[in-house]
C-alpha cells in the first residue's frame, strides 16, 4: 500500500522527503555545510585574503608556512592561502555546473528518446555507446584541447563528455518505470503517451537521477583538477587548484608545501560532495526509509 | 553465448570507426595551427604554407577524412608523428604494454583489497571493521589519484628515498604509480561490494542457505558473494575504464612513455596522427574490456546467460 | 495441558523475542510456549506480523544478526535445549533434524545455483557420502515432488512458482527432518496449486512421521492438515486447543472474529464480519490484553495487566478474562 502511494507522489514531495531524511544525517549535513562554507569563503575570499593573488612576494620566494605567509609562498612568492581561497571559486563550483550542465542536456536527450522511442531511441543511444567506448578521462582531455582552456570552456568539455552518461542514466530509470503496474494503469486510462513520459516517468525517473547526479559532483570536480593539472582546463596564473598543483610538480624537492595546500584544500571538498552524495543516495533509498 | 560475443566482437567495428571519426573531426576543430607549432612562431609564412600542404592540412576537411579512414582501415598504416616522425605503430607497440600493464597491475590490487575490504565491512554492519573500512574506502574516494601520487613521490623518493621517481625499469617503478592509482579504485570497489553484499545478505535464499546447516563461511563465499558479484563487476569494467583514464595522468607524473604521456603530449603539440591513432587503440583496449565485463555478467549469472542466448526472441521469462 | 508437554518432542516454553533498531524496541513475540509430537501437525494462525515466523526462525535460530535477540524461554528438542547449543552443533540440525519450507518460493531459491545442486547442498552437509550419492540422492528428492531427473541442472528461473515451492520441499525434507517448520508454503502460489503444495506435504508427513509446525493464516489449510491449532495475536497465543475444539468451539473473541471473517459455506449470510480496526504495533504495545482496542468485550480489566491463561476444557487455553460473557453471547 504504503508503495502504490509513493509512486503517485510527484517529484516536489519526493524531494521534500529525500530533504526530510536527509536533515537527519549528520555526516550528509556536514558535507553539505562544509561545502556551502567553502564556497561563501570562496566568494568572499577578496574581502579578507591578506594578500593580492598576484602580489609578488620577492624576498619570499617558495617560503615555507610562516605567520606572514600560513601556507607558505610559490615560486614568484605569491601568498598561496590567497590563492587557495580566491582560487575556490572556480575550483568548487566546476563540479557543480557541469553536473547541472550534462543532466540538463542528458534528462532533454532521454526524454526525447523516450519520447520517440524506435530508431531515434536507437539513434541517440548507438551515439552514447560511441562516445562511451573511449576512457572518459581521454575523451575530456580531447575535448578540452578542441575547446580551449578556461573555466567555462572546461566545464563544457566536461559537461559534453558526461552527457551520454546522464542520458543512459535517465533512459534506465525511465526503463525501469515504464514496466512498473501504474504506468499500464494510465495507459488504461487512455493517457497520452508525451502525458506518461512528463508527468510521469520523468518525476518518478527523479529520484535515481538525483542520486547519480550528487555522486557525480565530487567525480567531475576531481575530473576538472586532473585536466587543470595536466595543463588543459584551467591554466596559471588563475589559481584553480589543479592548476596551482601543476605548477608545484617541478619544485616537489624543495617547495614541498606548494602541493601540500592545494591538495588538501581539493581532497576536503570532495570529501564534503562525497559525505553529501552518499547521505542523498541513502535519503533516496527507499529500503533504508524509516 | 559464443554467436553472442561473436556478434558484440563485430558490432566493436563501426564503433570504434565512430570514434575514428569523432576524434578526427574534434581534432580539426582544434585551436592553433600545427605547422606554426611544428615550426615555431618565427618560421616564415612560405614556409608554413608548404608545411600545411605537406601534411594535407589544406584540403577540404571530408577529403582529409577520407584520405584518414581509408589509410588506418583499408591500408593499415598509421602515419607517423608529424612532430618526432617516429611511425606511429612503433611507437604504441612500445608504449602501450606499459599502459596495460600498469593498468592490469592497478586493478588486480584493487580488486584483490576492495573486493574482501567491501565483504567484511558487510559481514561485520556497524561493528569496528566496517566503521574502519567505511572511513579508509571514503578518504580514497575523496583523495585525486594525481595528488596522492605527488605525496608518495614527497615521502619514498623525495624523502625516504626507497624508491625511483620516475622513468621506466624494472617492476618497481610501477610501485608508486600503481599506488596511487588504485586507492580510490580499491575504495570505491570496498563501497560497492559492501552494500552489494549487505542487499544480498538479507535475501531470502541467504536464509535458506542458513537454514540448511550451511556453515557461515560458506554462507558468505558460496551464496552470497556469487549474487552479490552483478553490481559489483559492474563497477569494475567502470573503474578499470577510469584507470585507463587515471594511468594517462600518473604517467605524465611518473615520466612513464606509455600512451598517456603520448596522447597528451600529441594534444599539446597538435600532433593530429598522434593523438587520433593513440585514441583509436584506447577505444579498442577500452570496448574489449567492456566485453570481458559483459561476459563475466553471463558466467555469474544464468537468467543474463539465458537472456544473452535468447537476444533474438526477448520474452522468455520465468513465469509458468 | 501441562501434564502431557513434559515429554513432548518439541517444546517451547515462554520464548520472548526483540528486535532493536536504532530508537525503539519491536516486541515480535511475547511468552509464546508450543509443544508437538511426532507425526502430529500444530497450526500456528495469526495474521501477518503477529510473529509467526520469528518463531519458527528462532526454533532454528536462523534470525537475523543484526538487531534480534531471544531474550527469554527455551526451546527444547528431544530434550536438548537448542538455545544454548553451540553454533556448529545447531548446523548439524538445521536442514537435518529440523527444517524449515519457506513463505515465498520466488524468492527462496538462490537464483545463481542449479537446483538440484541446491538440494544436493543440503545431503552433503548432513550425511557424510559420496559426491554422485548425493546427487542420486537430489535426484530422487526431486522424482519425489514430482519434478523429472533432467531439470537437475536448470536453474531456478526456469521453473514456475508451485515447482520451485516443490524444489523448496524437498531441500527441506531431504534429509528425513524430525521436525518440520512450514511457513505458510502455500500463500504465494495460485489456488490450484496450493491444494497439489498441501497434499504433498501431507503425504510426506505421513510417510516419515515428522513432526510439523504450520504456519499459516488461512484457517481452510488448518481443517485440512492439522491436529492442534494455536491463534496468535500481537506475538502472543490467544487460544490453543485440538482442531475441533478450535473450529467447533472458539472461546477467544479474536478467533471467533477469525471466523467471522471468512464466508460460510453452508448458511447463507449477507456480509462477512471482518474485526475492525488494525494489529497494533509491536514496537507499542496496548496495555493488558494486546487485542483489547479491537475486542467488542473489553473492559477496565482488559486494560490493566497481562491476561492469564485460563482452560475452558482439557488441552483447551484461552486467553481472555471473558470467556464466560464471550461464551454465552457466542
Amino acid at each position: 500500500m504504503a508503495d502504490t502511494k509513493k509512486k503517485t507522489r510527484n517529484g516536489q514531495s519526493e524531494f521534500a522527503m529525500i530533504w526530510k531524511q536527509l536533515k537527519k544525517n549528520k555526516l550528509a549535513m556536514a558535507g553539505l555545510i562544509i561545502f556551502l562554507l567553502e564556497l561563501v569563503l570562496a566568494f568572499l575570499a577578496p574581502l579578507y585574503i591578506p594578500y593580492g593573488i598576484t602580489e609578488m612576494d620577492p624576498v619570499a620566494q617558495r617560503a615555507a608556512p610562516s605567520a606572514a605567509h600560513w601556507f607558505g609562498t610559490d615560486n614568484l612568492g605569491r601568498d598561496i592561502f590567497s590563492r587557495i581561497c580566491y582560487g575556490g571559486k572556480y575550483s568548487l563550483t566546476m563540479g557543480i555546473i557541469t553536473i547541472l550542465l550534462s543532466n540538463g542536456v542528458g534528462i532533454v536527450i532521454g526524454a526525447v528518446a523516450g519520447y520517440f522511442g524506435g530508431w531515434v531511441d536507437n539513434l541517440i543511444m548507438r551515439i552514447c555507446d560511441v562516445f562511451q567506448s573511449m576512457p572518459g578521462m581521454l575523451l575530456n582531455i580531447v575535448l578540452c584541447a578542441v575547446l580551449g582552456s578556461g573555466w567555462f570552456n572546461t566545464i563544457l568539455a566536461l559537461a559534453i563528455g558526461n552527457v551520454p552518461g546522464s542520458v543512459r542514466m535517465l533512459r534506465a530509470s525511465m526503463l525501469k518505470q515504464r514496466g512498473a503496474e501504474y504506468v499500464e494503469a494510465c495507459q488504461s486510462i487512455n493517457c497520452s503517451t508525451p502525458r506518461i513520459i512528463f508527468s510521469h516517468l520523468l518525476p518518478n525517473s527523479f529520484s535515481p537521477m538525483l542520486v547519480g547526479m550528487s555522486m557525480g559532483m565530487s567525480m567531475m570536480m576531481t575530473m576538472a583538477a586532473s585536466l587543470s593539472f595536466i595543463g588543459l582546463g584551467i591554466q596559471p596564473p588563475i589559481p584553480d587548484w589543479g592548476a596551482m598543483l601543476s605548477d608545484a610538480r617541478q619544485f616537489i624537492r624543495i617547495a614541498p608545501h606548494m602541493i601540500i595546500f592545494p591538495g588538501i584544500a581539493i581532497a576536503i571538498s570532495v570529501l564534503a560532495l562525497n559525505l553529501l552524495g552518499d547521505g542523498i543516495r541513502d535519503a533516496a533509498d527507499p529500503k533504508l526509509r524509516r | 553465448m559464443a554467436r553472442y560475443f561473436l556478434k558484440r566482437l563485430l558490432w566493436m567495428i563501426p564503433i570504434i570507426l565512430a570514434v575514428a571519426v569523432i576524434v578526427f573531426t574534434l581534432m580539426t576543430f582544434c585551436p592553433g595551427d600545427p605547422a606554426v607549432i611544428i615550426l615555431g612562431s618565427t618560421a616564415l609564412e612560405s614556409d608554413l604554407q608548404a608545411k600545411r600542404v605537406e601534411l594535407g592540412l589544406t584540403d577540404p576537411y571530408f577529403v582529409r577524412l577520407a584520405r584518414y579512414l581509408s589509410d588506418t582501415f583499408i591500408r593499415f598504416d598509421l602515419g607517423s608523428s608529424w612532430v618526432t616522425k617516429v611511425p606511429i605503430l612503433d611507437s604504441i607497440k612500445e608504449r602501450l604494454p606499459r599502459t596495460i600493464v600498469l593498468t592490469i597491475i592497478t586493478a588486480l590490487i584493487s580488486f584483490g583489497i576492495g573486493i574482501p575490504l567491501g565483504v567484511t565491512a558487510a559481514v561485520h554492519q556497524n561493528k569496528w571493521q566496517d566503521h574502519v573500512s567505511m572511513v579508509l574506502a571514503l578518504l580514497g574516494v575523496s583523495i585525486p589519484n594525481f595528488w596522492l601520487a605527488l605525496l608518495l613521490v614527497l615521502l619514498f623518493s623525495v624523502k625516504l628515498k626507497w624508491l625511483p621517481v620516475s622513468g621506466v625499469g624494472g617492476l618497481k617503478y610501477y610501485i608508486l604509480p600503481a599506488l596511487a592509482g588504485c586507492s580510490g579504485a580499491i575504495a570505491a570497489m570496498a563501497r560497492q561490494s559492501r552494500s552489494s553484499m549487505l542487499d544480498v545478505i538479507r535475501s531470502d535464499y541467504i536464509t535458506t542457505a542458513r537454514a540448511k546447516g550451511v556453515p557461515e563461511r560458506q554462507v558468505i563465499q558460496k551464496h552470497a558473494l556469487k549474487n552479490a558479484m552483478i553490481p559489483i563487476i559492474t563497477v569494475m569494467g567502470n573503474q578499470i575504464g577510469r584507470m585507463l583514464g587515471g594511468v594517462m595522468i600518473l604517467e605524465t607524473i611518473f615520466s612513464i612513455p606509455g600512451m598517456g604521456t603520448l596522447i597528451i603530449t600529441g594534444v599539446n603539440n597538435r600532433d593530429y596522427p598522434v593523438v587520433q591513432t593513440g585514441s583509436i587503440f584506447l577505444a579498442i583496449v577500452f570496448s574489449l574490456v567492456m566485453l570481458v565485463v559483459d561476459m563475466a555478467f553471463a558466467a555469474v549469472d544464468p537468467r543474463i546467460k539465458a537472456q544473452y542466448a535468447n537476444s533474438a526472441k526477448r520474452k522468455v521469462k520465468t513465469n509458468g | 495441558m501441562s501434564e502431557n508437554t513434559n515429554n513432548a518432542f518439541l517444546k517451547v516454553e515462554d520464548l520472548v523475542v526483540e528486535y532493536f533498531t536504532d530508537d525503539n524496541v519491536v516486541h515480535a513475540v511475547n511468552g509464546v510456549s508450543l509443544h508437538l509430537d511426532r507425526g502430529k501437525t500444530l497450526g500456528l494462525v495469526g495474521e501477518t506480523g503477529a510473529g509467526k515466523t520469528t518463531i519458527a526462525k528462532s526454533i532454528l535460530r536462523i534470525l537475523p544478526d543484526v538487531g534480534a535477540r531471544i531474550t527469554q524461554g527455551n526451546i527444547t528438542l528431544d530434550n536438548q535445549d537448542l538455545l544454548k547449543l553451540p553454533e556448529h552443533e545447531m548446523r548439524e540440525i538445521r536442514g537435518n533434524k529440523i527444517s524449515m519450507i519457506f513463505q515465498d518460493p520466488m524468492t527462496a531459491l538462490n537464483p545463481v545455483e542449479r537446483v538440484g545442486d541446491q538440494i544436493a547442498e543440503v545431503i552433503r552437509l548432513h550425511n557424510n557420502i559420496s559426491h554422485e550419492e548425493c546427487e542420486k540422492r537430489a535426484k530422487e528428492m526431486l522424482a519425489m515432488v514430482g519434478i523429472t531427473e533432467d531439470r537437475y541442472t536448470e536453474y531456478p528461473h526456469q521453473f514456475s512458482g508451485g515447482m520451485k515451492q516443490r524444489i523448496v520441499i524437498a531441500i527441506a525434507l531431504a534429509c528425513n527432518p524430525q521436525v518440520l517448520l512450514a511457513d505458510e508454503p502455500t500463500t504465494a502460489l495460485d489456488v490450484t496449486i496450493q491444494a497439489q503444495v498441501l497434499d504433498l506435504i501431507r503425504d510426506l508427513r505421513n510417510q516419515f512421521n515428522t513432526a510439523m509446525l504450520l504456519i499459516t493464516h488461512d484457517m481452510g489449510v488448518v481443517a485440512q492438515v492439522c491436529d492442534d491449532v494455536a491463534v496468535i495475536y500481537a506475538g502472543s497465543i490467544v487460544e490453543y486447543g485440538t482442531k475441533e475444539q478450535i473450529f467447533h468451539h472458539p472461546t477467544h473473541p479474536y478467533t471467533i472474529g477469525l471466523f467471522g471473517a471468512i464466508p460460510s459455506m453452508s448458511e447463507d449470510e449477507e456480509w462477512l464480519h471482518p474485526i475492525e480496526g488494525l494489529p497494533p504495533d509491536p514496537s507499542d504495545l496496548p496495555q493488558g490484553c494486546p487485542f483489547n482496542p479491537r475486542c467488542p468485550y473489553a473492559t477496565e480489566e482488559c486494560r490493566k495487566a497481562a491476561i492469564p491463561v485460563f482452560k475452558t476444557a482439557d488441552g483447551h487455553d484461552c486467553r481472555c478474562c471473558h470467556i464466560d460473557q464471550v461464551k454465552k453471547e457466542g
